[in-house]
């Protein structure tokens, strides 16, 4: 029976959702992420024209400017990737915009810009956008082939390659780029730049050291609090989590595991060092943890097909995000979980598929169960162990 | 195959780390500058040269080849490892900065899997003179492929391009020109595994273009038959 499974190019669409084509998911996705986009603006730029902190109008303005020249960038590489390597019968400039119309060609660019700190190089930006767009992406042959997540395979070779320019305002080299104009004139200097970078520096744990800095944990959901551009709002990422659901462009089921996973793993070790139900909210308020569940952990190219793969998936990236997170003393925890995930995206596809077919677990399929369910407790536990 | 075709194949055809992906251990480590791909791979040349020369020796009198047969890969081995030895004493003793860069990386030469692999596939079979001809030919080719990835790290993750010794070529000037400064990661072994990667990505590419127009060539000209 297995053999007879044909695999074609993700992202597929099933016969129940009548007519609607990569345009209309496209569509979607813009729509599902405008909560996120127009958060970004308003905490970015017309807060800190509200307040007049600003030392220059197109400091002001900078978040603006990357999110306009994130996407146009990738979409321009992808172009000349696909003028050069002549994929398809390419004549005219339409059928070239077309191609990348279709391939989601805009979307590395604009991730990318939405999980970078707010003033970062403009430079730094354009070569990370380059290389995952052409290593992540073009390089294993466009849209519905590639491996890694594109946006992910950019954002980790900026945080690996300019690892001393990453945190550097590119208008004043003594301010940090995580912090807006605004911000920056309020945020105690010695509070460290995010939440979970501050974090990772604390000796010892406590809700004075991690949360008072950044006000409370309303604030922290709301996303009033200093971060990369886009992933700082668990509310606006919920907004597009749940139109995303509705339309059935993602499935609920990821995020919801992934981000519950996570709370579980930090719930048991905060009971065990003595921290109240404030730890795990904490972290899972902080960081990209809810942007990548949400538009990243699913993306229909790059992670399993079938709900138990995915279900699989997403219980794997929470106890990776805390290892990488909070032992790893990694801020970047969940891009690197989500890029390691990846990887294994071929392997949980292949066995879900012998149990699907079946419709039951026979006895050939219990193994490979049994082994997904032992390295998950295994980490789990180690987790619990190295960070109390 | 001719003695021409036999020299020419090493370099594109049958290049040894960019066609026949071998040894990539020291060529993704050691190719942080010009430098040391040019010492790598004049000691690579000697080494693969001698080894060829002495095994089809070895083997072109047919009763010692029957004697060392089921001990063969022993026999290359210490061959190859007194060859490397020899390299790596004059390495230290005249040139001993670029003893320390490439380090233990010299001595890795004996287990290189290009110079047993040509030992046993092709010295083993062949006359001396050929055998000669396919060392230098390989060497030439694995040096070929060295100096094209340490120049693209060297550039742009350092900015400079060392020759020799002090000889050295500084292009800061360019990142200086573009307001950027050079991506360190290429300097990593991250960025050697992804320069190799897409320099085989493009070499396939041509590869597959090539192939593509001769098969066009040659239905046309079955259809003009």
């Amino acid at each position: 029976m297995a053999t007879k499974y044909l695999v074609t190019n993700a992202p597929y669409l099933r016969s129940a959702d009548h007519g609607r084509s990569t345009h209309t998911v496209m569509r979607d996705l813009l729509i599902g992420l405008s909560p996120v986009i127009l958060f970004a603006i308003f905490k970015n730029v017309i807060m800190v024209f509200i307040k007049g902190t600003y030392v220059s109008v197109l400091q002001a303005i900078y978040p603006l400017i990357t999110l306009i020249v994130g996407p146009l960038t990738s979409a321009l590489i992808e172009m000349l990737c696909l003028f050069i390597m002549k994929r398809k019968e390419i004549t005219k400039f339409s059928d070239l915009l077309e191609e990348v119309k279709n391939g989601f060609g805009f979307f590395p660019g604009l991730f990318i810009v939405l999980i970078s700190p707010v003033y970062i190089n403009m430079w730094v930006l354009i070569v990370s956008i380059a290389v995952g767009e052409v290593v992540g992406k073009m390089l294993f042959g466009g849209f519905g082939q590639n491996i890694f997540n594109p946006a992910i395979i950019g954002r980790a070779f900026m945080a690996f390659s300019f690892s001393n320019l990453i945190g550097v305002s590119c208008f004043d080299p003594s301010m940090n780029s995580y912090l807006n104009a605004y911000e920056a004139s309020v945020v105690d200097a010695v509070a460290g730049a995010t939440p979970l970078i501050r974090y990772s520096t604390l000796t010892d744990v406590s809700y004075v050291g991690a949360v008072e800095p950044f006000g409370n944990l309303l604030d922290f959901f709301l996303g009033t609090i200093p971060g990369c551009l886009g992933e700082t709002s668990f509310l606006a990422c919920l907004i597009g989590c749940i139109y995303l659901s509705v339309r059935k462009v993602i499935d609920y089921k990821v995020p919801l595991i992934y981000v519950s996973v996570v709370f579980l793993n930090t719930l048991v070790a905060g009971l065990f060092m003595g921290q109240g139900i404030w730890y795990p909210t904490f972290q899972i308020l902080s960081g990209g943890l809810m942007f990548g569940a949400v538009y990243m952990a699913t993306e229909p190219v790059t992670s399993p097909k079938t709900n138990l793969g995915r279900a699989m998936n997403a219980m794997m990236l929470g106890v990776l995000t805390v290892l990488f997170r909070l032992v790893g003393n990694n801020p970047e925890g969940v891009a690197t979980a989500i890029v390691t995930m990846n990887i294994f995206g071929l392997v949980i596809n292949r066995y879900v598929v012998r149990v699907r077919v079946d419709g039951k677990l026979d006895k050939n399929e219990i193994p490979g169960l049994v082994i997904f369910l032992s390295i998950f407790v295994l980490i789990f536990i180690y987790n619990i162990i190295m960070i109390v | 195959m001719t003695k021409k075709e036999n020299f020419l194949k090493g370099f594109i055809k049958e290049n040894p780390l960019f066609v026949l992906l071998l040894g990539t251990c020291p060529a993704l480590a050691i190719t942080t500058s010009l430098e040391n791909a040019f010492g790598m791979g004049i000691a690579f040349i000697f080494v693969l040269v001698m080894s060829n020369t002495i095994i089809s020796l070895i083997n072109s009198f047919k009763k010692l080849k029957e004697l060392i047969q089921p001990v063969r890969i022993a026999v290359y081995i210490v061959i190859i490892a007194s060859l490397v030895t020899i390299v790596e004493m004059i390495m230290q003793a005249y040139l001993p900065d670029l003893y320390n860069s490439l380090g233990v990386f010299i001595s890795l030469i004996t287990v290189n899997c290009i110079v047993l692999g040509r030992a046993e596939a092709y010295a083993s079979q062949n006359t001396v003179s050929d055998s000669v001809i396919d060392g230098i030919s390989m060497g030439l080719g694995y040096t070929l492929a060295l100096i094209i990835i340490s120049l693209i790290r060297e550039f742009l993750g350092n900015g400079t391009i060392t020759i020799w010794g002090d000889l050295q070529i500084n292009l800061q000037g360019v990142f200086e020109f573009l307001h950027i400064t050079p991506i360190s990661f290429f300097t990593s072994s991250a960025g050697a595994f992804m320069v190799l990667g897409i320099v085989l990505a493009i070499m396939q590419a041509i590869k597959n273009s090539k192939d593509a127009k001769e098969k066009e060539a040659k239905k046309q000209e079955k259809e003009v038959k």
